[in-house]
């Protein structure tokens, strides 16, 4: 049986690809921005934030503060780095939904 | 600044509201991808679209605040010596905190029981007749507790907390030890003082009795069950 913290939900997948492509510029505004690209749909900043501190707490990212920018009125970023454990779970719901899908030919559509 | 208006602040009531309802730890990162995202959006979009969605992401941000704040207050106010995941889950925490746990179940149940029920179930109650004082409370009791219990396991299970079965045992070992106590200890009261426990003139210390020995046994089962059955998660 997985260890707990390498069960993803399909958002916590889709938010920690969105870390390893952004790598180092992640944060709040980049990370909804590709996410909206890559899902094809509008997502909001709470769903973001909320599923961010999933993660955080099941160890799976890491975060550290910027410098404060005018853009944002005076106010820092907050970036967001994958940890090498978010690695392993991304691998692992990888080979899951590989797994899966090699064992579970779909019907035919007519 | 184009000749609608001032575009690069946000609605100030919405800010406003942002600002007092998110907690400290999300308040000055949240509102600032907010703000940075507006001013992009009103650049392409313009001002009166980008107003409505801030006030938009404004609500739904509200929505997910309400958890931040709570998973907040449990950081705080939680055993230093529970995990973090068990910290951002309010039944997961009581069930790594006995008293907690117990003090919920036992005041949750007994009042959903005898104020919830009988204003929605009202005809099965009555059909039960005068004679039929025990079916009635045991009618309320179970489906008070069932409506806790069922809301347990929704929660445990949309929180999608680690080792589900063993906590939702340990639920229902707590729910089927308080309701078996519930009414052995008042039965034996009743017996000790050669009188009917049921009886007119002691309802009032039957109930008394009722409330403390629910609370008693699921701290009891709580702090047994929680101690031995559920591990710190990792």
């Amino acid at each position: 049986m997985s260890e707990p913290h390498r069960q993803l939900g399909g958002f916590e997948q889709a938010v920690l690809l969105a870390l390893v492509s952004l790598k180092d510029e992640a944060y709040g505004v980049s990370i909804r921005n590709e996410l909206e690209r890559q899902l094809g749909r509008s997502v909001s900043f709470g769903a973001v934030y909320t599923t961010l501190d999933r993660l955080l707490v099941k160890g799976l990212v890491n975060t550290h503060l910027g410098e404060p920018t005018s853009e944002r009125g005076g106010r820092a970023k907050k970036f967001f780095t994958i940890d090498r454990r978010g690695v392993e779970a991304l691998r692992h719901a990888r080979h899951a939904a590989q797994t899966l899908w090699a064992s579970t030919p779909l019907p035919r559509t007519r | 600044m184009n000749t609608a208006g001032n575009w690069d602040r946000p609605p100030a009531v919405a800010q406003r509201i942002l600002n007092a309802v998110l907690p400290d730890s999300h308040r000055e990162v949240v509102a600032g991808d907010l703000e940075e995202a507006y001013t992009a959006f009103a650049e392409q979009e313009g001002v009166w679209k980008a107003n409505w969605w801030y006030r938009k992401e404004v609500a739904i941000t509200l929505c997910h605040g309400a958890r931040w704040r709570l998973a907040a207050w449990l950081r705080k106010n939680t055993s230093s010596t529970i995990t973090q995941e068990n910290r951002m889950l309010p039944v997961g925490t009581a069930t790594n905190r006995p008293l907690a746990f117990a003090v919920s179940i036992g005041v949750l149940g007994y009042a959903i029981s005898f104020a919830l029920i009988p204003v929605f179930l009202p005809r099965i109650i009555e059909r039960s007749g005068h004679d039929g004082w025990w079916m009635r409370v045991l009618l309320m009791e179970v489906c008070g507790y069932g409506l806790l219990f069922l809301a347990t396991t929704l929660f445990l299970r949309a929180e999608r907390v680690s080792l589900f079965s063993q906590r939702l045992a340990l639920s229902i070992g707590a729910f089927l030890t308080m309701m078996a106590l519930q009414h052995g200890v008042p039965i034996a009261f009743g017996i000790a003082m050669r009188r009917h426990p049921l009886m007119d003139t002691q309802q009032l210390t039957f109930a008394a009795i009722w409330l403390a020995t629910g609370i008693v046994s699921s701290v009891v089962v709580a702090r047994v069950a929680g101690a031995s059955r559920i591990p710190a998660a990792s």
